[in-house]
């Protein structure tokens, strides 16, 4: 039986200033050892989405039901804010753009590891640094690494850590195939292997097609559509689903 | 002219090498009051303007107004100011660290204090709010958020230091105020050369402003070796 790991409930998000949430009404569920693939046009607010279910986001401009594993995260309830601190260490969000700190690869995969209090063990590390491809460039200077391998990175620092769901948006972005394949295959490795749960936030179609079990379709700040990825692409069940699908949308 | 720089140099490697006594007590006051004053500036002041630039509260844009112009205050207004405080019948007469190397200290911490709060609290402003982020979905609490940050920062806020530094040892308005340039006493680098120009000595002004040139690039090299230097920030691997 599938379980519900992240739940959301009627929620939506509005920033400081703005009359108008960025994502609304939002109901969605992310259940364990998939792969949840969001897409949407671009402004339709997949990232907000994601900073949502990764509880990056300013707690008191998030209004609806956030549940984590059964337990209600948002609205907090009394002195849950430790909580949410722990939470938060089991949702990684990795940006569409890769950010490092200063440093080598190695420095940059320990930062983790470093805040958590975690060991290193280096034959887990390296196994990933190979796994990726990295693991020539361990003690290189980030500053001297390509988007690709840069993003790889940041998936590698993100997965030693083991976090029950890896929250990605756009990781393949402006790579090339082969790197596009090398992530693809390590976010399916990964699922299977620690029985974790993937969001990839994606503007291509196939992609969303190749991995994800299931899709969630975002247009204009709203979920139209969630089923599972086949369903959804060959028959749709939502018109502007549709729409989106076949181009006929203009945005 | 040329001779003239060229036998200034000569007297400058002759008066190091023969470790004259004043040029070297001269030297030294410098060199210590500047250091004394920055390290005491930079200890209160990127502390201050990490919290200046990381933080949001009411009245902030004022006082980084404020800052800025402290940034640009004359340094003569701020001796002359000090001297009125701490003369003999000023509010802190009764302190006496007129014409001290104590006030000196305190006119440079003055002047470097809002340079390194001002340029550290932009630094911070300018940093990647994605690297906030970063830091707390990989697990950061505040205070390791405010580590990680810094420790990006390091290089500009290293950078807010040594400007400051280059600010207080080349100052002199103030430090001829506060200081009355006492030989022996408060006469530092910037009053000595000046009173070498007004005698007329200018090889001897000349020669003392390589000492100072060389004296200020000493302690930036440090600085800067210290700014790049990884095995402070970084546990080594």
């Amino acid at each position: 039986m599938v379980t519900s790991i992240i739940e959301l409930k009627d929620v939506n998000f509005t920033p400081e200033g703005s009359i108008e949430p960025i994502i609304k009404n939002i109901n969605l569920d992310l259940y364990s050892g998939e792969i949840l693939g969001v897409i949407g046009p671009s402004g339709s607010g997949k990232t907000t989405l994601l900073k949502t279910l990764a509880l990056l986001l300013d707690k008191n401009l998030t209004k609806g039901l956030y549940k984590y594993n059964k337990m209600q995260v948002l609205p907090e309830i009394n002195g849950a804010t430790s909580k949410l601190v722990d939470i938060r260490k089991n949702l990684i969000y990795i940006h569409q753009h890769p950010v490092l700190f200063k440093g080598s690869v190695l420095q940059n995969i320990k930062i983790g590891l470093n805040i958590r209090g975690m060991d290193f063990i280096k034959h887990q590390i390296d196994s990933l640094l190979r796994d990726f491809r990295l693991i020539k460039l361990k003690n290189r200077d980030v500053k001297s690494l390509s988007g690709g391998e840069l993003q790889r990175v940041c998936l590698v620092r993100a997965m030693i850590l083991k976090p029950q769901v890896l929250i990605l948006d756009e990781p393949t972005q402006n790579l090339d195939p082969s790197n596009v394949e090398n992530i693809e295959k390590n976010i399916i490795q990964y699922i299977k292997s620690d029985s974790a749960s993937v969001v990839i936030a994606t503007h291509n179609f196939f992609q969303a097609q190749r991995i994800a079990h299931r899709t969630a379709v975002l247009i204009n700040r709203e979920i139209v559509e969630v089923g599972k990825t086949k369903e959804l692409f060959t028959s749709p069940k939502n018109v502007i689903t549709r729409e989106f699908l076949t181009g006929k949308m203009v945005y | 002219m040329a001779s003239d720089i060229l036998s200034s140099i000569i007297q400058a490697i002759t008066l190091i090498i023969t470790l004259d006594p004043e040029v070297m007590q001269i030297t030294l006051l410098s060199l210590r009051v500047s250091l004394i004053a920055v390290i005491l500036s930079s200890l209160i002041g990127i502390p201050t303007g990490i919290y200046l630039g990381l933080l949001r509260f009411r009245g902030k844009t004022f006082l980084l107004t404020f800052i800025n112009t402290a940034m640009a205050f004359p340094p003569v207004v701020m001796g002359l100011f000090i001297f009125i405080l701490f003369s003999e019948y000023g509010p802190f007469g009764q302190v006496g660290i007129l014409l001290t190397d104590t006030v000196l200290i305190l006119v440079q911490f003055l002047l470097a204090l809002p340079i390194i709060i001002g340029l550290s609290a932009s630094t911070m402003a300018n940093v990647d709010s994605k690297l906030v982020e970063t830091a707390t979905t990989l697990g950061a609490n505040q205070k390791q958020r405010f580590i990680l940050l810094i420790r990006e920062a390091r290089i500009e806020l290293f950078a807010a230091a040594i400007a400051a530094f280059g600010a207080a040892i080349s100052e002199i308005g103030a430090v001829q105020i506060v200081g009355g340039n006492i030989r022996f006493k408060t006469r530092t680098l910037t009053t000595a050369i000046g009173r070498e120009i007004s005698a007329g000595r200018w090889e001897f002004a000349l020669a003392l402003g390589f000492i100072l040139l060389l004296a200020a690039f000493l302690v930036n090299v440090f600085l800067t070796y210290l700014q790049h230097s990884k095995r402070i920030f970084w546990r080594s691997d």
